[in-house]
C-alpha cells in the first residue's frame, strides 16, 4: 500500500526528557490515522517534527517519498495544537495570508468558508470567534490548498458536544473524498469513531500500530459459566487453546490463543459432556485495550 | 515581492501600526514646526557678558537660525532622533505578536521557510526606517522651502548626508530591537531590555571603559552620527572651547551599518536554532 508519510526512528529530546523515542511509523494513503496517547505522550512533538516546526534530535521522515519542502507542504494541510491566526484580521484576510504563503493563484476562500459554516462571519475579526468557530476556520485554512493529507491535532479539544459533533462530521466528509487524515487525540472514543488506523504512544514510545479492528480484535476474551464451575475450570485447563483462566462474578474469563474462539470452546466442552449456561465472546473495547497497553510497558 | 506583500497584509490590519504611524508623523511635524517659537531662556540667565549678549538677541530656536540651510538638516534630524523609539516599539509589537499568536509557527506549517520569515521581518525593519526617513525628509523640505526663500537648489543638498545618518540611526535601533524580539519573543521583555540597555547599561559601561574604546560599544556609533547642534546654534562653541562638527562621521556611519548587519545576523541565528 502506498504511504504518504514514512517516519524512521525519529527522536526528540528536550534536555534530558525524551519526548519522542525512536519512533518509526508509516501512514498509508487514504487512511484516517489516529495517533492516540495521553497528554504528554509525544503526539504534538511528533507532528511538530514532521511539519517542520520542531527540529528532530535524530531520525528522518519522508512525505510522499520526498523531504519536507515548500512543494510537499503545499500537499499537506495542518493545524497544530490551537488554531493560530492573526486575531486582528477577519477570517477572509487570514485565509488570504495563507493563500499568499502557499502561492495559490485563485484561492476558493468563499467556497471553503461555506463548507465549514463560517460564511456569515467571514468579515468579522478572528478574535471575536468562539472556540468552535476558530477550530472550523483552522480546518478551512488547512483545506485551502486542496491538500492530499490533512493533519489535525486535537481538533475537538475544549469544544462542547455540538461543536465536537460538527467537527467530526466535517472530518468524515473530508475522509470520504479520499484525503488521508492524520488525527492526534487523547480521546479513545474519537479515534474509535473516526479512524481506520491507530498508533498508540506513551511517554514517547510507540506501543501499538495497526488498524483499529486489529487493536480491538486482538486478545478477545470468552465469558463462560456452567452448573459446576469447578469441573468446568479443570476441564478447560486441559484444553490447549486456552491461555489463561480468571474468575469474575461467578463466571470464568478465558483468554484464548490465536485461532480459538467461542465455537471451538463450545465444541470441546460438548465432547467432554459439559454444557455451558453462559457463553459470550467479548471483544475488548479500544478503551480497555488502550488502558491495558498504557499500563503494561512490555506490551 | 511575495514577502513584502505578506508583511503588508499583516501590517495593514494592525491597529497599533496606524496609531503609531499617526503619532510618529504628527509628533515629528509638530515638534519640528513648533520648535521655532519655543522660548529658550529667561531674562535672568547667568553667564559671561559675551554670552549674555548673544542670548539676549536670540530668544527662540527660530531666531537662532534653526531652520536655516545648510544647518537645517542636522538640526531637524537631531530632533527627529528622539522619535526613533516609536517605530522601534511598533516593530517589537509586530514581531512579538507572531510568536504570541503562534502565527510564526503556522506560517512555517503553511509553507514559509525560516529564512523567508526572517527576510520578511528584515523587510519590515527597512520599511519602518525608510518610512521614518520619508517623513523627516518631507518635513525638512517643507521647512527649507518656507524658511529659506532665497536659497538656490544646490543649497538644499549641502549637508544632506544627515538624512543618510538619520536613516542609519533609525535602522540600527530597529535592527537591534528585531534581534532582541527574536531572542526573547515577548514584547515586554524586549522593550525593557532595549530601554535599559540604551539609557542605562551602555552609558554606564561607556563611562567605565572611556573613549576611544567606548565608541565601539553597540549603540555608540549610532549616537555619534548626529551630534547636538545647539552649541553652534547659540554661538557658544567658542565660549565653551569646543567646536561642533558639522559633518557626519563616515567612520561611525560604516560602523553603524556594520552593527546593523551583525544584529540582523544574530537574529537570524537565534531564529534558525530554535523550534518554531
Amino acid at each position: 500500500m502506498e504511504k504518504v508519510l514514512k517516519i524512521q526512528s525519529l527522536s526528540k529530546n528536550f534536555g534530558s526528557i525524551n519526548a519522542v523515542r525512536e519512533l518509526s511509523l508509516d501512514i498509508p494513503k487514504g487512511s484516517v490515522f489516529g495517533i492516540l496517547g495521553p497528554n504528554g505522550s509525544g503526539k504534538t512533538t511528533t507532528l511538530g517534527m514532521v511539519l517542520g516546526v520542531t527540529r528532530p534530535s535524530s531520525g528522518t521522515f519522508k512525505w510522499f517519498d520526498e523531504s519536507l519542502s515548500f512543494r510537499t507542504k503545499k500537499r499537506i494541510g495542518a493545524l497544530l495544537e490551537t488554531p493560530n491566526f492573526y486575531p486582528y484580521l477577519s477570517a477572509e484576510k487570514n485565509l488570504k495570508i495563507v493563500a499568499t504563503i502557499k502561492d495559490l493563484k485563485n484561492p476558493k476562500i468563499d467556497e471553503i468558508l461555506e463548507t465549514v459554516n463560517l460564511h456569515d462571519r467571514s468579515k468579522s475579526n478572528f478574535k471575536t470567534y468562539s472556540l468552535g468557530m476558530k477550530q472550523r476556520l483552522a480546518i478551512a485554512s488547512a483545506l485551502l490548498s486542496e491538500p492530499e493529507v490533512l493533519v489535525l491535532d486535537e481538533p475537538t479539544n475544549g469544544l462542547d458536544p455540538e461543536g465536537i459533533a460538527e467537527i467530526r462530521s466535517i472530518i468524515r466528509n473530508i475522509a470520504e473524498k479520499g484525503i488521508t487524515i492524520i488525527l492526534a487525540s487523547h480521546l479513545l472514543d474519537e479515534v474509535e469513531k473516526v479512524c481506520s488506523h491507530v498508533a498508540v504512544l506513551r511517554y514517547g514510545d510507540l506501543l501499538f500500530n495497526g488498524t483499529v479492528n486489529e487493536m480491538t480484535g486482538m486478545d478477545g476474551v470468552v465469558e463462560i459459566s456452567a452448573e459446576d464451575n469447578e469441573k468446568l475450570k479443570t476441564t478447560l485447563q486441559e484444553f490447549t487453546d486456552v491461555d489463561g483462566i480468571t474468575e469474575e462474578n461467578g463466571k470464568l474469563i478465558l483468554t484464548l490463543k490465536g485461532g480459538a474462539n467461542a465455537t471451538t470452546i463450545n465444541q470441546y466442552l460438548a465432547q467432554k459432556g459439559i454444557y455451558a449456561n453462559h457463553l459470550v465472546f467479548r471483544k475488548n473495547s479500544l478503551e480497555e485495550q488502550f488502558l491495558e497497553l498504557v499500563k503494561n510497558p512490555t506490551a | 515581492m511575495k514577502l513584502l506583500k505578506l508583511e503588508w497584509m499583516k501590517l495593514k490590519g494592525h491597529i497599533f501600526f496606524w496609531i503609531g504611524l499617526g503619532i510618529y508623523v504628527l509628533g515629528m511635524i509638530l515638534l519640528i514646526v513648533g520648535f521655532g517659537d519655543f522660548q529658550l531662556f529667561g531674562s535672568n540667565q547667568k553667564g559671561s557678558e559675551q554670552a549674555q549678549d548673544a542670548l539676549i538677541k536670540i530668544q527662540t530656536f527660530g531666531d537662532a537660525g534653526f531652520y536655516k540651510l545648510p544647518y537645517l538638516w542636522q538640526n531637524v534630524t537631531y530632533l527627529a532622533g528622539f522619535f526613533k523609539f516609536i517605530p522601534t516599539f511598533l516593530l517589537i509589537f509586530f514581531v512579538s505578536n507572531e510568536f504570541q499568536y503562534k502565527t510564526y509557527r503556522q506560517n512555517i506549517i503553511d509553507g514559509l521557510s525560516t529564512n523567508q520569515f526572517f527576510w520578511s521581518k528584515i523587510i519590515s525593519t527597512v520599511l519602518f526606517s525608510v518610512g521614518s526617513l520619508l517623513v523627516i525628509s518631507l518635513t525638512g523640505f517643507i521647512i527649507a522651502l518656507s524658511y529659506n526663500p532665497d536659497a538656490s537648489l544646490a543649497d538644499y543638498f549641502v549637508n544632506m548626508d544627515y538624512l543618510l545618518a538619520f536613516f542609519a540611526e533609525v535602522l540600527f535601533i530597529i535592527t537591534f530591537a528585531l534581534f532582541l524580539t527574536l531572542l526573547f519573543r515577548r514584547s515586554t521583555v524586549a522593550i525593557i531590555v532595549i530601554i535599559s540597555y540604551y539609557f542605562i547599561v551602555e552609558p554606564v559601561l561607556s563611562f567605565l571603559i572611556k573613549e576611544p574604546l567606548s565608541n565601539y560599544l553597540p549603540t555608540q556609533p549610532s549616537r555619534e552620527l548626529i551630534l547636538q547642534p545647539f552649541t553652534r546654534l547659540f554661538k557658544v562653541d567658542s565660549f565653551l572651547g569646543i567646536e561642533s562638527p558639522d559633518q557626519v562621521s563616515y567612520k561611525f556611519l560604516i560602523l553603524t551599518f556594520a552593527y546593523c548587519i551583525a544584529f540582523a545576523y544574530g537574529g537570524y541565528l537565534v531564529l534558525k536554532r530554535r523550534d518554531a
